[in-house]
C-alpha cells in the first residue's frame, strides 16, 4: 500500500512538473550534481567551487561532452560506436602531422586547413562505418570494434608512435590554453546574446502553443523559466570572468572549447528534439520496423547518425590535440567508455529510442566532477576508477527503477 | 535473406580467423641456410616503435656471426606468446630471446624451453625463473637518473610526482630509483611531495588534467614535477603553459623527439634515454655465447621479485639533459634540425 502511495505521489509530482514544463529527470540529475559539488567542495577544503577549478572542469569536460552528444543519437538508434576514442587519437595524429610536417607550421592558413581536414577525416570515418552498418548489415558493435582496433593502430602507424609537438599557434587557441579564451568583454557579449536568445525562445514557444491551441505554461512560469536560465548563464559567465590569468588581474573569460561545447549541445539538442532528422532517429530507435513502414529511410538515417558522430569526433580531436599542444597516438584510449558512460548516466537507454543530449552533458559533468574532485583530494587512481564504476551502475539502476515505477 | 547474411557472416569470420592464423604463425619459416644456427626471438608487442630499434641491434650482431634470426610476435597476448614459443621451439632454436608480455604467465614456456635444452634470455622484462639470463636496462637506474637530473637543478621546494599506470609493476622499480636520491632530501624536509598521481595507460591528456588539478589544489605552489615518461611530460607541459609556469624542472623518460626538443628549448630538464640498439646487441652477443655452449661474459646475479636468482646483464640508461644533448644526435636517435627546431634564446651546446 505504502509503495503504491509513493508511486502515486511520484506520478502526481511528475504531472505537476510536466504542467510546469520541466523535465523531472533533468531536475533530479542537476540536484545530484549540486549535491556532489557541495560534497566535493567540503572535502577539498573549499577548492572545488573556486572559479579556477570550475574553469578547469569546464575545459576538462569539453571533449567527452561533445562526443557524448553524438553518442546519444547513436545509442538511441539502437547502435553503438566503440571507435570514438581511437578516432580522436587517429585524427589527432593526422592533424598534428598535417600542420607540423606537411603545411608550413607558422603559415597563416595552416590552422583552418588543418581544422577542415580533421573535421573531414572524422566525417569520412563515420560515413564509412555508417555505410557498413546500414548497407553491409554487419552489427555496429562489430564494425566499430573493428574501427577501434584499426584507428588505434593507424594512429600509431602513420607516425610510428612518435609524439608530434609543438603545433601551430592559432590552432592551439582552439584548445583553450592561456590565450584560448575570449576575454571578459566578449564573454559578457556572448552572455547577453544567450539571455536574449532564451527570452525569444520562450516567447516564441508560448506564442506557437497558443496559435496551435495547445496547453500553455502560465505567464508566471515563463518568467520564472527565463529568470532561472538567465541566472545560470550570467552566473556561468561571472565565474569564467572571475578566474584571472596567472600573476595578473586580466579576466580569462569563456574558453574557446567550452564555447564549442555549448554550441554543439544547443545544436544537437535542437537537431534531436525539434528537427525532423532527430524525430526520425527516435522513431527508428523506438521501433525500426514501424519507422520503416512509416516511410523513413532507416538505412540512410543510420549512415547520417554515424557520420554525425564522426564529425563530432573530428571536432573533439581538434580540441584535445590543441589543448595538449601535441599529437600523441595514445590520446583517447578508453575514452569511448567515458563517452558511452556519460550518455548512459544521462538517461540514454541502451535498448534504444530513449535519451537526451543535455542529459548526456550532465552525465559527463557528473563523471568529470568526481574525477577532478578526487584528484584534488589526492585519492589514488585505482580508487577513483572504482568510484566512477559504482556511480555508473548506481545511476542506471536508479533510472531503471524510476522508469519501472512510472510505468506501473 | 537472413540465411544468406548468416552464411556470409560466418564465411567472413572463418576467413578472418584463417587470415589471423596465417599472419600469426610465421615462425616455422623455411630453413634457408640448413646448417646455420638459429636464434629465436619471441616479441611481446612488436608494433611499438622502439622494438624495431632493438631488432636492428640484434640483427646487427647475428648477421655477421652467420646466425639466422627467427621471430614471432605475440601482439600483446600472453596466451599467444605461449603458442609462439611452442612453435619456435618446434622449429629448432639454438638460443631463444624472450620479451615476455607477462612475467609470470611466461614461466610454463620457459619450462618447455629448458626441457628442450634451449638456453634462454629474458629480454627487457624480468621473468620469474632461475632458468633464464636477464638482459635489460637497469630500471632502478632509470629512476635514479631521472631524480639525479632534477636534483642537479633543484634540490628543494614542493615537488609533484606524476607516475605511470599503477597496474604496471615496473613503476615500482622506477620509484625505488627515484627515492634513492630523493628520500634523504625529503627526510631533511628540503623537498616536500605535495601530490602523487598515477596516470592510467600513461596517457598525456590524463596527465594534463591531473596536473591542472594539482596546480589548482596547491595554488601553483609547485617547484618541480617528476614525471615518469615523456608522454606524460607533454601533458604536464601543456598544463604548466596555461599557468605561465613552463621552465620549472620537469623529468621524463624514453628520449621522445618532442621531449628532447623541449630540453633544447629549456622547457624540460631531463629525459632518461635507453639506447635500445645497444640492448639488442648485448642480448644477441649473449645468445651467441649461449648457443656455442660458452659461458656468458659479464653477468651479475639478479634477484627476481619472488627471490629467485638469475644471471643478468644490466645496461645503464643515460639521463639526457641540456649538457649532453649531443649524445642523442651522435647516436643518430634524432637529427640536429629536429632537436633544435624553434630554439632561439640561450641554445644548448648541441644546437650551436
Amino acid at each position: 500500500m505504502q509503495a503504491s502511495a509513493a508511486i502515486r505521489a511520484r506520478i502526481v509530482s511528475d504531472k505537476v512538473a510536466a504542467a510546469a514544463g520541466l523535465d523531472v529527470r533533468l531536475l533530479a540529475m542537476l540536484l545530484v550534481m549540486a549535491a556532489i559539488w557541495v560534497g566535493l567542495n567540503a572535502l577539498t577544503g573549499g577548492t572545488f567551487l573556486t572559479p579556477r577549478n570550475l574553469f578547469n572542469l569546464s575545459l576538462q569536460v569539453a571533449v567527452v561532452g561533445m562526443m557524448s552528444c553524438g553518442m546519444v543519437l547513436v545509442i538511441v538508434s539502437r547502435h553503438i560506436d566503440l571507435s570514438v576514442g581511437s578516432q580522436i587519437g587517429f585524427i589527432g595524429v593526422f592533424g598534428a602531422l598535417l600542420q607540423n610536417s606537411i603545411l608550413p607550421i607558422d603559415g597563416g592558413a595552416t590552422w583552418w586547413i588543418t581544422v577542415l581536414a580533421m573535421l573531414g577525416a572524422g566525417l569520412m570515418i563515420g560515413f564509412v562505418q555508417g555505410l557498413l552498418v546500414a548497407y553491409g548489415g554487419v552489427p555496429s558493435f562489430v564494425i566499430t570494434l573493428g574501427g577501434l582496433l584499426f584507428f588505434r593502430n593507424a594512429a600509431f602507424y602513420i607516425n610510428s608512435g612518435i609524439t608530434i609537438a609543438p603545433l601551430n599557434k592559432t590552432f592551439q587557441l582552439l584548445g583553450g590554453g592561456l590565450d584560448g579564451t575570449i576575454g571578459a568583454l566578449w564573454s559578457w557579449i556572448v552572455c547577453v546574446a544567450a539571455v536574449l536568445a532564451v527570452v525569444v525562445f520562450v516567447w516564441r514557444g508560448a506564442r506557437r502553443r497558443t496559435l496551435y491551441g495547445m496547453a500553455n505554461r502560465s505567464p508566471a512560469m515563463n518568467v520564472l523559466l527565463i529568470a532561472i536560465w538567465g541566472l545560470c548563464i550570467i552566473g556561468f559567465t561571472a565565474v569564467m570572468n572571475a578566474y584571472q590569468q596567472p600573476r595578473s588581474n586580466i579576466a580569462m573569460g569563456i574558453p574557446i572549447p567550452v564555447l564549442i561545447l555549448i554550441g554543439v549541445t544547443v545544436a544537437m539538442s535542437a537537431l534531436a528534439s525539434k528537427h525532423r532528422f532527430g524525430r526520425h532517429v527516435f522513431a527508428m530507435g523506438g521501433s525500426p520496423e514501424n519507422a520503416e513502414l512509416a516511410g523513413i529511410d532507416t538505412r540512410r538515417l543510420t549512415v547520417l547518425v554515424f557520420a554525425l558522430m564522426g564529425l563530432l569526433c573530428g571536432l573533439a580531436s581538434i580540441v584535445v590535440t590543441a589543448r595538449l599542444n601535441a599529437g600523441a597516438s595514445v590520446t583517447g584510449t578508453m575514452t569511448e567508455l567515458n563517452v558511452i558512460a556519460a550518455a548512459v548516466i544521462g538517461g540514454t537507454s541502451l535498448a534504444g529510442g530513449v535519451g537526451t543530449v543535455y542529459g548526456a552533458i550532465v552525465g559527463a559533468l557528473i563523471m568529470q566532477s568526481l574525477e577532478s574532485g578526487m584528484i584534488l583530494m589526492g585519492v589514488a587512481t585505482p580508487l577513483q576508477r572504482m568510484v566512477l564504476a559504482l556511480v555508473l551502475i548506481a545511476a542506471v539502476w536508479v533510472d531503471m527503477a524510476y522508469r519501472r515505477a512510472r510505468m506501473t | 535473406m537472413v540465411k544468406a547474411t548468416t552464411i556470409l557472416r560466418r564465411t567472413m569470420l572463418g576467413g578472418a580467423i584463417l587470415l589471423a592464423l596465417g599472419l600469426g604463425l610465421q615462425p616455422g619459416a623455411p630453413a634457408d641456410a640448413a646448417n646455420a644456427k638459429r636464434v629465436c626471438v619471441s616479441w611481446r608487442h612488436f608494433q611499438e616503435e622502439r622494438w624495431r630499434i632493438d631488432e636492428a641491434g640484434i640483427k646487427s650482431v647475428l648477421g655477421p656471426a652467420g646466425y639466422t634470426y627467427v621471430s614471432a610476435d605475440a601482439q600483446g597476448d600472453p596466451q599467444k606468446q605461449m603458442t609462439d614459443v611452442d612453435s619456435l621451439l618446434t622449429s629448432k632454436c639454438d638460443a631463444a630471446i624472450i620479451l615476455a608480455q607477462d612475467s609470470k604467465a611466461i614461466v610454463p614456456a620457459i619450462a618447455q624451453g629448458k626441457a628442450a635444452g634451449v638456453p634462454m634470455i629474458a629480454y627487457d622484462v624480468p621473468v620469474d625463473s632461475p632458468d633464464v639470463t636477464f638482459v635489460s636496462f637497469d630500471n632502478v637506474a632509470v629512476g635514479r637518473a631521472m631524480a639525479e637530473g632534477m636534483v642537479k637543478v633543484k634540490n628543494s621546494g614542493n615537488w609533484a610526482l606524476i607516475e605511470g599506470d599503477a597496474a604496471m609493476t615496473i613503476i615500482n622499480l622506477f620509484r625505488d630509483g627515484q627515492m634513492e636520491i630523493l628520500k634523504p632530501l625529503i627526510d631533511k624536509g628540503q623537498i616536500k611531495v605535495v601530490a602523487t598521481q598515477n596516470i592510467e595507460n600513461w596517457k598525456p591528456d590524463l596527465a594534463q588534467a591531473a596536473m591542472e588539478q594539482i596546480l589548482t589544489q596547491t595554488d601553483n605552489k609547485v617547484d618541480a614535477v617528476l614525471a615518469m615518461n615523456d608522454g606524460m611530460a607533454t601533458g604536464v607541459t601543456a598544463a604548466l603553459a596555461a599557468q605561465k609556469m613552463v621552465g620549472i624542472p620537469l623529468s621524463g623518460q624514453d628520449g621522445d623527439k618532442a621531449a628532447l626538443n623541449r630540453i633544447a628549448k629549456g622547457q624540460q630538464t631531463v629525459s632518461v634515454w635507453k639506447n635500445s640498439f645497444l640492448l639488442g646487441q648485448a642480448a644477441a652477443k649473449a645468445a651467441i655465447e649461449m648457443a656455442e655452449g660458452a659461458p656468458v661474459t659479464g653477468t651479475k646475479p639478479f634477484k627476481t621479485p619472488s627471490g629467485q636468482t638469475q644471471p643478468s646483464i644490466l645496461l645503464t640508461p643515460i639521463g639526457i639533459t641540456r649538457d649532453n644533448l649531443n649524445l642523442v644526435v651522435d647516436g643518430k636517435w634524432i637529427s640536429k634540425a629536429e632537436l633544435c627546431d624553434g630554439v632561439t634564446e640561450n641554445p644548448p651546446a648541441a644546437c650551436k
